[in-house]
């Protein structure tokens, strides 16, 4: 007879049960309880199997064996890293795997230890429904997949042909649970009990010897292969297992004392208590009990020895208890089996059974309502809360928002994610490892100013260190997103490196938005143009906006705070403008095509409206102070071109009030003739250029002040940018009588770095103008008596001179240019005394253009709805293998009978 | 026969116990569930609310201020109506509106702000009176399903949208005006104003008065557009009042373009941020618009302060006064709540409450019933 066939009628209680097990810890599998790091640390150290054939992310410390995470590495190459929407998503299913196999050992252990088939059934009905099995059970633990080994063992050994095949098979499998997970260990009294208990007692020496010795060789392998990689006991440069066993045994935070409220410990076991108190608090007296039963006294050895280390002082891991659920299950309900049988024995000796039927159905009424009861609030959690969506919109927000090549600080539950998104895993760094591995030290030697981002976790909150990398970064960091709140929070933490090259986005000061508001009110929607008013618009919104409504009549639709940054003082940086749609594509490109700081993240047209992002990083682009004040008279600006290898195409550079109004245009002319002085009235501008025909582009913001002289000179820029404007005040302080002013402006590439300086031919009174000065540099002014000098350029070991007239009174340029035989000095007389208007506008934007169209915004991360129809879709078929399961072995029986 | 007994026996047996096991088991499990501490936090809320009730209300109706002279103000009558519309007390709420109606009333429908000895002493009205009883009358209408409730809460609205509220904005000036503008409203706004009193010229307002939850409930009782005008102008109206840095003060003034200064009160003193302005933070926190909660979260910085909280400041945040009150603790406490710290909410609200037991005040104990029930509860409305 089929040995399966053998466990008769009990098979289709079976099948419910394992259907059962699935379902409760397929449903909602990824929404509770949120990724944690342990799950994603075990998860990474797999992938760094599967991808580089290396034991960890990390150095491989021998914190625990490698078997756990090579059977989740095993996974990962079955289904996929990311199945279920994420990598730890993916390891989860697994464990549901894992969980149904459990289940079915301890059927068939309870089985095996004489339990009935009801009480087998409660044994696996209470592992399979309990709130902490369930939430531990679903978290991606190696104590789960050691259990389903430890149990694996306890099956074979308590098989009931006695062979020793079943030792040397229980021996393998003992020996692959502790190198699954180490705490196993605590297992080997209750082996060592059963191995002599349930063997024929002539071969009971020698069937332990068996056991022991295959046990043995399995651990020996650890042993070897850290013998092998030279890292058996301490050594300069390397980790050791000898180090990675202190650690784990002496060298952990003790975690306080069980009388401590406060302590880790007391924590650890609160937990516990809120998850399943029933579970919990029956472990103890079940094992006492249980030891007092022959067949259940090897399980409650082992089930006492776990209670005894929860109980002494020292660290205790959150997930010991999973390896006690199942012995709860079988001693409790082979217990529960125990006190029945007694009960009715007592009850027909006495005949007072029929007596007894009332308060014992009362009874197990009562029991059973008072568990449900406790377990109903854990299980409005695990079946309907979603804990892990913040960290996955916070992984869809780095996705769109965080370059690739910025480091992050992470909890390990993102690290497989970030790392299979594109990014460099030298800038995907676990937290854990800033403050203690060298190796990531050695990769980071400026410490937290070597880091960009800190994405903290409930996790890393809790485990930051006093001192350390990962103290400074948080301390230097402000939050650009928040998702969820509480103790589930994420927040996305940006490290201002230092102050004079801030990264802190500032919103645009107040009154710029009120300028522009007021401008559009009549043309837009009331509550955007209340937001506009208020300082939490980003600079680059409302320049882009104002030379937007200069040349546009468009529509400001809304000014929306994208998801996750709201409230944390991050600048609303998207932009909703309703346009005719013949004019969309043309906008759409407008903004498509813009560079340096107003380069758009995204652009996206959906029905009547387009939908403009920038990018959240950014610098100051001049909106970040209040306005100078804009009373006064004029101020006075020229430009000078000074860009290498300018064609002959005709530009102009626009200027636009921040309040949306053209304030006009200058002809952009190549060459050391600046553009004359053009009047303009004080106040602040968002300047443009464009090429006759072709889309303008936003370039700087600039502030000028009433009755100032500027020279606006227009460079290439340094890294590759079309153009990087400089905008220098013309007036210097008036120079005493018979002295006037010099400054340097250095346009000429073609030299190097350059040293200027005066040389006055009467009294030969040497003035230093510049040293090793580049292309792009405009100098203070310096004052110089008037008078005739020889100024000289010298460069690259030669020198040029040419005689410089400085007149009284007056300021003067020395604008150093590339000329045909050399550095070449052109001077400009500086400040204007008349200057006519700006040119009538020329900002306009082109008709027609192909339009560079954007997402609106990129997401790495599938859809939770994804996920849960992948874990939806594996209890299916769990079920449906349960059920075809026992219907198969249901048939059989039939069909033999 | 036997058998059917036998078996509905049984029945009974499994049923009775397991109720029993089920509902003492729920009420006696000692686990702090998140259900569980929003439950405390309600029955906290409930309590302060009784008590401030308790103290301070007369089985007339009658609201007393029993350290201020021993006078009743609409003020008072809003707040015991909305504690009570909140707590469920409905024949306590019927008692104080009715008093109110039969007492106060004014013809154009507003409240007179003042009573004493048998008479009202001043008839003119006070906004933020006005505009908390009619909220609490549109949600004791839903609560206590009364649409009598409702329908007095609508009238008393649609009298503050007439009368106590003024144009501004910069659509009410000619375009030339605006030349340069700094501050105002863009376009057309509309904002509440102190009261009946100040409706022209640059008008009297105490940004304490702005109620985000008010104004939304009034607009979905009434339909009437005028209500979110004043939300968002309130708003407008707020950062300008903030946005450099400073405490929103007491008093303000707004000109026709809807550009705030800050004032002294009425019957003169410096500008400050008091009692009047600490309301504002609170209001703002309990907003369901997060454009609103950031306005809450920007006071942050200045109102949550470590050690003890003064309970007036100067606007730029500097200590006014070496004496405390409930009411600074909880605007302290409304800026965490927006800015997402739940702890970090109770712990200050129950440093108010504690304040207010030792040195008990009318207006400590309304504001730590209404702090409780407005940041920690949905007794007035689901967002």
């Amino acid at each position: 007879m089929n040995r399966l066939a053998r466990l008769g009628p009990g098979v289709p209680v079976l099948g419910l049960l394992l259907a059962l097990t699935a379902i409760v810890r397929a449903v909602n599998l990824n929404g509770s309880p949120a990724r944690i790091d342990d799950e994603g640390t075990y998860v990474a150290q797999a992938f760094a199997i599967t991808q580089w054939g290396e034991l960890a992310h990390y150095t491989y410390w021998y914190d625990h064996p490698p078997f756990g995470w090579m059977q989740l590495a095993l996974w990962s190459l079955v289904v996929g890293p990311s199945t279920a929407g994420n990598a730890v998503a993916s390891a989860r299913l697994l464990m549901v795997a894992v969980a149904v196999v459990i289940a079915a050992l301890i059927w068939l252990l309870a089985r095996r230890v004489g339990m009935t088939r009801w009480s087998s059934a409660l044994a696996v009905g209470l592992f399979a429904l309990s709130p902490l099995s369930v939430t531990l059970g679903r978290t991606v633990y190696l104590d789960n997949l050691a259990v389903a080994w430890v149990l694996g063992a306890a099956v074979l050994l308590c098989s009931p042909k006695r062979q020793l095949a079943a030792v040397f098979g229980a021996a393998t499998c003992f020996g692959v649970a502790v190198l699954s997970k180490e705490t196993m260990l605590l297992f080997a009294p209750m082996f060592a009990w059963l191995v002599w208990t349930r063997s024929v007692p002539a071969t009971r020496r020698y069937a332990l010897a068996v056991f022991g010795a295959v046990f043995g060789v399995m651990l020996t392998t650890y042993l070897l292969m850290a013998t092998v990689r030279g890292e058996l006991v301490p050594g300069p440069g390397h980790v050791s297992l000898w180090e990675g066993v202190k650690f784990q045994l002496w060298g952990r935070d003790a975690g306080g004392g069980l009388g401590d409220a406060y302590s880790l410990k007391r924590h650890t076991i609160d937990q516990w208590l809120m998850f399943d108190p029933v579970v919990t608090l029956l472990a103890a007296p079940v094992a006492a009990a249980g030891l007092l039963v022959d067949r259940l006294r090897p399980f409650a050895i082992g089930l006492m020895v776990v209670v005894v280390m929860v109980i002494r002082p020292g660290y205790l891991p959150v997930p010991l208890v999973i390896s006690a659920i199942p012995l709860v299950a079988v001693i409790g309900a082979g217990l529960i089996e125990v006190a029945v049988h007694a009960l009715l024995e007592w009850g027909i000796a006495s005949s007072a059974l029929r007596w007894l039927r009332g308060p014992a159905l009362g009874a197990a009424a009562l029991a059973v309502s008072i568990t449900l009861a406790l377990w109903w609030p854990t299980y409005r959690g695990l079946t309907g809360a979603d804990d892990d969506a913040p960290m996955r919109m916070a992984q869809e927000w780095i996705a769109a928002n965080v370059p690739r090549s910025d480091r992050l600080i992470v909890d390990d539950a993102l690290w497989v994610d970030l790392v299979r998104d594109g990014r460099d895993r030298r800038n995907v760094v676990w937290a854990y490892k800033l403050d203690t591995d060298t190796q990531v030290q050695s990769l980071a030697p400026a410490g937290w100013r070597d880091y960009d981002w800190v994405i903290s976790t409930s996790s890393m909150r809790a485990n930051v260190p006093a001192h350390g990398v990962l103290a400074d970064a948080v301390e230097h960091s402000r939050p650009a997103a928040r998702f969820g709140s509480g103790g589930l929070r994420v927040e996305l933490l940006r490290i201002d490196k230092n102050a004079t090259e801030t990264r802190t986005v500032s919103p645009a000061a107040p009154g710029y938005g009120d300028v522009l508001a007021a401008r559009l009110a009549g043309s837009a929607s009331p509550d955007a143009l209340g937001i506009l008013q208020s300082p939490t618009v980003d600079q680059r919104v409302v320049a882009a906006l104002a030379v937007l409504a200069a040349a546009e009549p468009v529509v400001l639709e809304d000014i929306p705070a994208v998801d996750g940054e709201y409230g944390v003082g991050t600048p609303r940086r998207e932009l909703v403008v309703s346009v005719p749609g013949s004019r969309q594509r043309a906008l759409a490109a407008f903004f498509g095509s813009q560079t340096g700081a107003f380069a758009t993240e995204s652009v996206a047209m959906r029905n009547d409206a387009l939908i403009i992002r920038f990018p959240l990083r950014t610098k100051q682009i001049g909106l970040a102070v209040p306005a100078p004040s804009a009373d006064g008279g004029p101020a006075s600006i020229r430009v000078s071109d000074l860009r290498h290898g300018r064609t002959g195409r005709q530009e102009w550079l626009n200027l636009v009030r921040i309040d949306g109004t053209a304030a006009g245009s200058v002809p952009i002319v190549a060459g050391a003739a600046p553009s004359s002085y053009r009047s303009v009235p004080p106040g602040v501008y968002v300047v443009t250029t464009n090429a006759i025909g072709h889309a303008p582009t936003i370039r700087q913001v600039l502030s000028v002040e009433s009755g100032t002289s500027y020279t606006l000179a227009l460079f290439s820029g340094p890294d590759g940018s079309e153009m990087a404007a400089q905008l220098a005040p013309d007036s210097a302080a008036a120079p005493a009588p018979g002295a006037g002013t010099v400054r340097l402006i250095e346009a000429a590439d073609g030299a190097g770095p350059a040293d200027v300086w005066m040389t006055a031919l009467d009294t030969g009174t040497r003035t230093t103008l510049a040293t090793n000065v580049g292309y792009g540099l405009v100098t203070g002014y310096a004052a110089l008596p008037a008078g005739i000098y020889s100024a000289t350029v010298r460069a690259k070991g030669r020198e040029w001179s040419q005689q410089i007239r400085v007149n009284d009174g007056q300021a003067t340029t020395l604008l150093l240019m590339d000329g045909p035989a050399g550095p070449l000095l052109h001077p400009l007389v500086d400040g204007a005394t008349e200057a006519p208007p700006l040119d009538p506008s020329a900002l306009s934007l082109p008709d027609h253009a192909d339009p560079v169209v954007m997402p609106a915004s990129a997401s790495a991360v599938s859809d939770s709805g994804g996920s849960a129809r992948v874990a939806l879709a594996s209890a299916f078929l769990a079920v449906i293998g349960a059920l075809a399961f026992a219907g198969g072995i249901a048939l059989r029986r039939r069909r033999r009978s | 026969m036997r058998r059917a007994a036998a078996i509905v026996s049984a029945v009974l047996v499994v049923a009775v116990f397991a109720t029993a096991g089920w509902w003492v088991t729920r009420e006696l499990d000692p686990r702090v569930t998140v259900s569980v501490t929003r439950a405390n936090q309600q029955s906290e809320a409930v309590a302060a609310g009784r008590a401030f009730l308790d103290a301070y209300t007369e089985p007339d109706g009658r609201v007393v201020r029993r350290d201020e002279g021993a006078d009743v103000v609409s003020e008072g009558q809003a707040y015991a109506m909305l504690v009570a519309a909140a707590i469920g007390d409905e024949h306590r709420f019927r008692a104080v509106w009715t008093w109110t109606a039969d007492n106060l009333r004014r013809p154009d429908g507003l409240l007179s702000w003042r009573w004493l000895d048998g008479r009202v002493t001043d008839v003119n009205s006070a906004a933020d009176a006005d505009l908390d009883a009619a909220r609490a009358l549109v949600v004791a209408g839903r609560r206590f399903d009364a649409p009598e409730l409702t329908a007095d809460g609508v009238r008393l609205a649609s009298a503050i949208a007439d009368h106590e509220n003024a144009m501004v904005g910069t659509g009410t000036s000619p375009r030339g005006d605006l030349d340069p503008v700094v501050d105002g409203v863009a376009g057309m706004g509309r904002v509440l104003t102190a009261g009946n009193w100040t409706t022209s010229g640059p008008s009297v307002i105490n940004p304490g008065y702005f109620s985000p939850r008010a104004e939304q409930d009034l607009l979905a009782a009434t339909a009437d557009l005028r209500w979110a005008d004043m939300t968002r102008t309130h708003r407008v109206i707020g950062w300008q009042l903030i946005a450099t840095g400073s405490l929103p003060p007491d008093w303000a003034r707004v000109d026709a373009a809807g550009a705030a200064t800050a004032t002294g009160p009425v019957s003169g003193g410096p500008a400050r941020f008091g009692l009047d302005a600490a309301r504002m933070p609170v209001r703002y926190a309990e907003s369901c618009d997060p454009q609103d909660r950031s306005l809450a979260i920007a006071m942050r910085p200045l109102l949550d302060i470590p050690g003890d909280i003064p309970a007036l400041r100067n606007l730029d945040g500097t200590p006014a006064s070496d004496w405390q009150h409930p009411v600074a603790l909880i605007a302290a406490a409304a800026t965490v709540h927006a800015d997402g710290d739940a702890d970090g909410t109770e712990l200050r609200l129950d440093r108010a409450a504690a304040l207010e037991q030792k040195y008990p005040t009318y207006y400590g104990a309304a504001w730590v019933a209404l702090g409780r029930i407005m940041l920690t509860t949905p007794l007035l409305g689901q967002c």
